[in-house]
């Protein structure tokens, strides 16, 4: 069953088309690696694929529902219902506690789920730090955990290994593949690491 | 986490500038009120003493300082008139009643009021302890004066607390009124004759002056109608005193009111003042320290509301990620927008809070510094609750434009910044 579907989708910024596809579709549960130099436009592909940008030419659609039939509000709340994202410079709100960061993400948080990622996570100890005090190691499963707690259809993660040596880049794949899988969720990474290739069934190339 | 403990925490990540802006509206807030308390309690006031005195009659001078003198105890007399003068205007047709006020002299501050017992029942002031004088130099004290039953003091020439006293001769206190809430509980009565002796003046047998024919008609229908205290059973004949301060009249008809002084002031050696007149050119007056007070706290607000703003929307560069987030994380604009209002109306909250603690603190602070108001208790009223709006307007119009510009951004350009 496919979830999220684009077609003919052409987006340019500062004057030069940097994205161009043709057809991909991402099935419920499925796993995407989107592979690329850097500024090939995968985060732009994301902010697509959330509905934080709306695409210059095309289609993107979630369950059917075409994303440009639907009002700014509307896309505002299929995000929140139906994403986790974890964004490349992570963007926890700093003065705010790891707990309050992750339950930011869903209406009626639920604690035990919370604590049940955070614990997961490996990040139990640090609930009720500020994320501010948090290495990047923590902040990272911080970032996960947030993605994770509104329990979304599509959990997208962009470069969340580029700074990270193999152990640990392989580490947080791994993380990202179980609890998504564990969650039921489908996920699509963005990345220029090559490292994290074997792990992905499918693997879309984009090109610079 | 809901979006208000979400704008507070927003608000606590910037301590001195959220202390600031609280600050600076409670400042605002605590000056406005002082302003609205001190002009109720000295309008209240002068309302409360100056009840039912229609006209003062006294010396030639100022009118203003001649009511301040005679009828709030705030200013020294114009003068003394002739007794014989002033009976004259007493008995008019047109005058309903006429008490007699010979001022000079005071105890610690509290001035010594010569006068009927009118006087006290004008203010509906009764003794509280023991009873009105009877004899000379007995006194009867207000309640706020400290004096006790009993006690015995001298008086001190002048009106302020620094003349010298007259020590050969002692008043007694013979009664102590209960409280009324106005001027008279900081007065001390006795005699008009009592204060003149002091001051060397020539009391005269009162029958020497009933060779006038109308003083004598007119004198005992005074008696006749209200004037029973007037005249107690003395064994020695009673004296008319020869000179007092002022007169405080009541008319029988408003245009009494204005044909009585303008005749007095026509055709007599005497000054009559409309108290009501005169307290209205004085308000204009008082009124400019209120309206200036009244700018500073305006202009406080001001302040805090631009420092609202400044806090706000100084604040966006550094959180625009933090913002952009939560527009990922599905906030819409108007929840965002929401958002930064609420900072800026929980500034302001904040701030009214403090500022009536503030002020309700100062008042009660301030409010014996200044005798001419008296202990008066705080008297919330409609003016408050503008105050109120006013200042949470302030508020929401300065994170208006910030909270504006947060929910237009695009966060999608915001989340690939940093
Ligand atoms: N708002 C914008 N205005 C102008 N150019 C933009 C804008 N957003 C993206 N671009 C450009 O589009 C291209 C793709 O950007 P994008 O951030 O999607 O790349 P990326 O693949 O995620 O790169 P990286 O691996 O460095 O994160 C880049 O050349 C970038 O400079
Ligand atoms: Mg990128």
């Amino acid at each position: 069953m496919t979830a999220l579907e684009l077609t003919d989708i052409r987006h340019s910024a500062g004057g030069r088309e940097i994205l161009r596809i043709p057809a991909l579709s991402v099935a419920a549960g499925g796993r995407l690696l989107l592979l690329g130099p850097s500024g090939c436009g995968k985060t732009t592909l994301l902010n697509l694929m959330a509905g934080l940008l709306r695409a210059e030419q095309g289609h993107v659609s979630l369950n059917g529902q075409a994303y440009d039939t639907l009002s700014g509000r509307a896309l505002d709340a299929l995000r929140r219902k139906y994403f986790g994202i974890v964004f490349q410079k992570l963007h926890l709100i700093g003065h705010l506690s790891v707990e309050q960061n992750i339950c930011l993400a869903a209406d009626h948080p639920d604690k035990t789920y919370m604590h049940s990622l955070t614990d997961r996570l490996g990040i139990a100890d640090k609930r009720r730090s500020a994320a501010r005090n948090l290495s990047h190691g923590e902040a990272q499963r911080a970032a996960i955990a947030r993605a994770l707690m509104n329990r979304p259809a599509i959990v997208l993660a962009d470069e969340p290994t580029s700074a990270l040596d193999d152990a640990q880049a392989d580490n947080v794949s791994r993380l990202l593949l179980d609890e998504t899988q564990t969650a039921g969720a489908a996920l699509i990474v963005a990345t220029h690491d090559a490292r994290i290739k074997p792990l992905f069934d499918t693997v879309l190339e984009l090109a610079p | 986490m809901s979006d208000l403990s979400l704008a507070l925490h927003a608000l606590l990540s910037r301590k001195i500038v959220s202390l600031l802006s609280v600050l600076l509206t409670a400042f605002g807030v605590m000056m406005a009120l002082v302003v609205l308390q001190f002009a109720a309690a000295a309008q209240q006031r002068i309302d409360r003493d100056g009840k039912g005195v229609d006209i003062v009659i006294g010396a030639k001078g100022s009118p203003l300082q001649l009511v301040l003198s005679a009828l709030y105890h705030a200013d020294i007399p114009t003068g003394n008139i002739p007794y014989t003068e002033a009976e004259k205007w007493m008995h008019h047709p047109q005058v309903k009643q006429a008490i007699p006020l010979a001022l000079g002299d005071n105890w610690k501050g509290f001035r010594i009021v010569g006068t009927t017992a009118d006087y006290a029942a004008h203010y509906g002031a009764k003794p509280a302890q023991g009873q009105l004088w009877e004899a000379e130099f007995e006194a009867v004290a207000g309640a706020g004066t400290g004096l006790a039953l009993g006690q015995t003091f001298s008086g001190a020439h002048g009106l302020g607390a620094d003349g010298h006293s007259h020590d050969h001769q002692l008043y007694k206190v013979v009664g102590v009124l209960g409280p009324t809430g106005s001027v008279i509980d900081r007065l001390i009565l006795t005699s008009v004759n009592s204060v003149l002796a002091l001051h060397g003046q020539e009391t005269t047998p009162a029958h020497e002056e009933h060779g006038d024919h109308d003083d004598h008609h007119h004198h005992h229908h005074d008696d006749d109608d209200h004037d029973h205290e007037h005249h107690h059973d003395h064994s020695e004949p009673a004296k008319q005193p020869a000179e007092i301060t002022a007169l405080l009249v009541k008319t029988r008809s408003p245009l009494a009111n204005i044909n009585l002084p303008r005749s007095i002031n026509r055709d007599s050696m005497l000054q009559a003042a409309n108290p009501a007149l005169e307290m209205t050119r004085l308000s204009a007056v008082f009124g400019l320290g209120t309206r200036s007070m009244g700018y500073i706290s305006a202009f406080l607000i001001g302040m805090a509301a631009l420092s609202i703003f400044a806090g706000i929307a100084g604040s966006l560069d550094s959180r625009s990620g933090d913002l952009a987030v939560l527009r990922a994380l599905g906030y819409g604009r108007h929840r965002l927008f929401g958002l930064l209002l609420m900072e800026g109306l929980a500034l302001t909250a904040g701030g009214l809070a403090l500022g009536f603690v503030m002020g309700v603190a100062g008042f009660v602070l301030l409010a014996p510094a200044i005798p001419a108001l008296g202990a008066q208790a705080l008297q919330p009223d409609i003016h408050w609750l503008w105050l109120a709006l006013t200042v949470l307007v302030a508020g929401l119009a300065a994170s208006l434009l910030p909270a504006l510009r947060a929910a237009r951004a695009d966060p999608a350009q915001l989340l690939s910044q940093r």
